[in-house]
């Protein structure tokens, strides 16, 4: 973000930036920069609070109208309104996570699973209107399967037309996974953090485990790009203790 | 709230290793009042239309995001697993705040918005290799009588 601002500075376009990592802004020096105390993932702090939204890109553009310098680097003073991290979430499930699962026992527990959070992602599109597991080009069960099949010994699954093995792969689980969290925040309830959700999405989904079982698969694949999506595009750093 | 400090060890140690070359801060382009100016979001959040091409690992390429978009024309393909996305699924403004930005607009608080934003995918390349692209989108940014451009990470 910092060389982009910096780039088309050099073009003659004016820039004020959001700072996520203040530590990385002030190395990096970027025209105008506003940091926040927000979490990764949430530049405004959080969804649905319009005025604390307003206040955060009111700051920021603020910067345009200051002859001060050049680098200007303020701190937002408020953190982003709190959602409740003691919210609990309810798995549909009864997943029994056996201790080696094998490719049909997860492909079974997963597709279980969507069929039991279907009514309640029906209700989250009828509230939001969109649903952003839509990346991987697969419909929802034919995700799950397409994932499941890299479990399978000498398998070499099938990406849509036009699409790459292990990008597909990836965006697979991406879509599993953010299909998940919007039928399982449709429930009621208060909205639970985010850590609330990728903890409940890791440590209690067949999808999540479907994920985790196929770590160690990547890892010893033959493909560079299927090993790249292993170490790094699979399990989020936070999660990788459940890691075997 | 979350802060460095608040992060396990290496989500921290793993963005403070980031390659974070030092800019001179200039140029320090001037214009005119926030109230004057027509300003266009540029986001590394790998923000995309659902029709366009995903965004791949290492992708520098741009997509450009249409100014009348809608929420549920939006989707997203950043290649890290290390961020939230239930914000944004649940409101687009968390990360690319369109709405506030017309509000803005019709508080006549900006000039104006651009008629087409940009977004990229910030991860998979060094700092230095966005300068194409950047000034690429500067080019289209002037086409379209954008001077403030709102940088906004994810």
């Amino acid at each position: 973000m910092s060389a982009l601002g910096h780039f088309l500075e050099t073009a003659g376009i004016a820039t004020a930036g959001i700072s996520l990592v203040r530590e990385n802004t002030e190395l990096m020096r970027p025209p105008r920069a506003l940091w926040v105390p927000f979490e990764l993932g949430r530049p405004f702090g959080a969804p649905h609070a319009p005025a604390f939204q307003m206040r955060v890109l009111l700051s920021a553009l603020a910067l345009l109208d200051r002859t001060d310098g050049p680098v200007i680097l303020e701190d937002f003073p408020d953190d982003a309104p709190e959602s409740d991290s003691t919210a609990s979430l309810v798995c549909p499930v009864n997943f029994p996570k056996p201790p080696n699962p094998d490719e049909s026992d997860l492909l079974r527990a997963v597709l279980a699973e969507t069929a039991s959070l279907a009514p309640w992602h029906a209700l989250f599109m009828e509230t939001h209107g969109r649903s952003i597991a839509t990346v991987s080009g697969l419909d929802i069960d034919a995700a799950a399967r397409y994932a499941a099949a890299f479990l399978e010994p000498r398998s070499n699954p099938e990406p849509p037309e036009g699409r790459d093995q292990a990008s597909t792969l990836r965006f697979a689980i991406e879509d599993l996974r953010n299909w998940r969290l919007e039928a399982i925040t449709a429930q009621p309830g208060p909205k639970p953090s985010s850590k609330t959700l990728a903890d409940w999405f890791w440590g209690e989904t067949a999808t999540g485990a479907l994920a985790l079982a196929l770590h160690p698969v990547l890892l010893e694949s033959t493909s560079p790009r299927l090993r790249q999506v292993g170490k790094g595009q699979l399990v989020p750093r936070a999660q990788q203790h459940r890691l075997g | 709230m979350v802060r460095l400090s608040d992060m396990t060890a290496d989500d921290a140690a793993h963005l403070l290793s980031k390659n974070c070359p030092s800019f001179p801060g200039e140029p320090f382009v001037a214009g005119p009042p926030l109230k004057e100016r027509r300003v266009a979001i540029v986001t590394t959040a790998g923000l995309h239309r659902t029709t366009d091409t995903v965004f791949d690992l290492t992708d520098i390429g741009y997509r450009v995001i249409p100014g009348n978009v809608q929420a549920a024309d939006l989707a997203m393909s950043h290649a890290s697993v290390n961020f939230d996305r239930s914000g944004f699924q649940d409101d687009v403004n968390v990360v690319f705040p369109i709405d506030r930005l017309r509000e803005m607009k019709a508080a006549g608080e900006i000039g104006a918005m651009a008629d087409f934003h940009y977004s990229v995918m910030g991860a998979g390349w060094e700092p230095h290799e966005i300068e194409p692209t950047a000034l690429e989108m500067a080019a289209l940014l002037h086409q379209d009588n954008v001077d403030a451009a709102l940088l906004v990470p994810v």
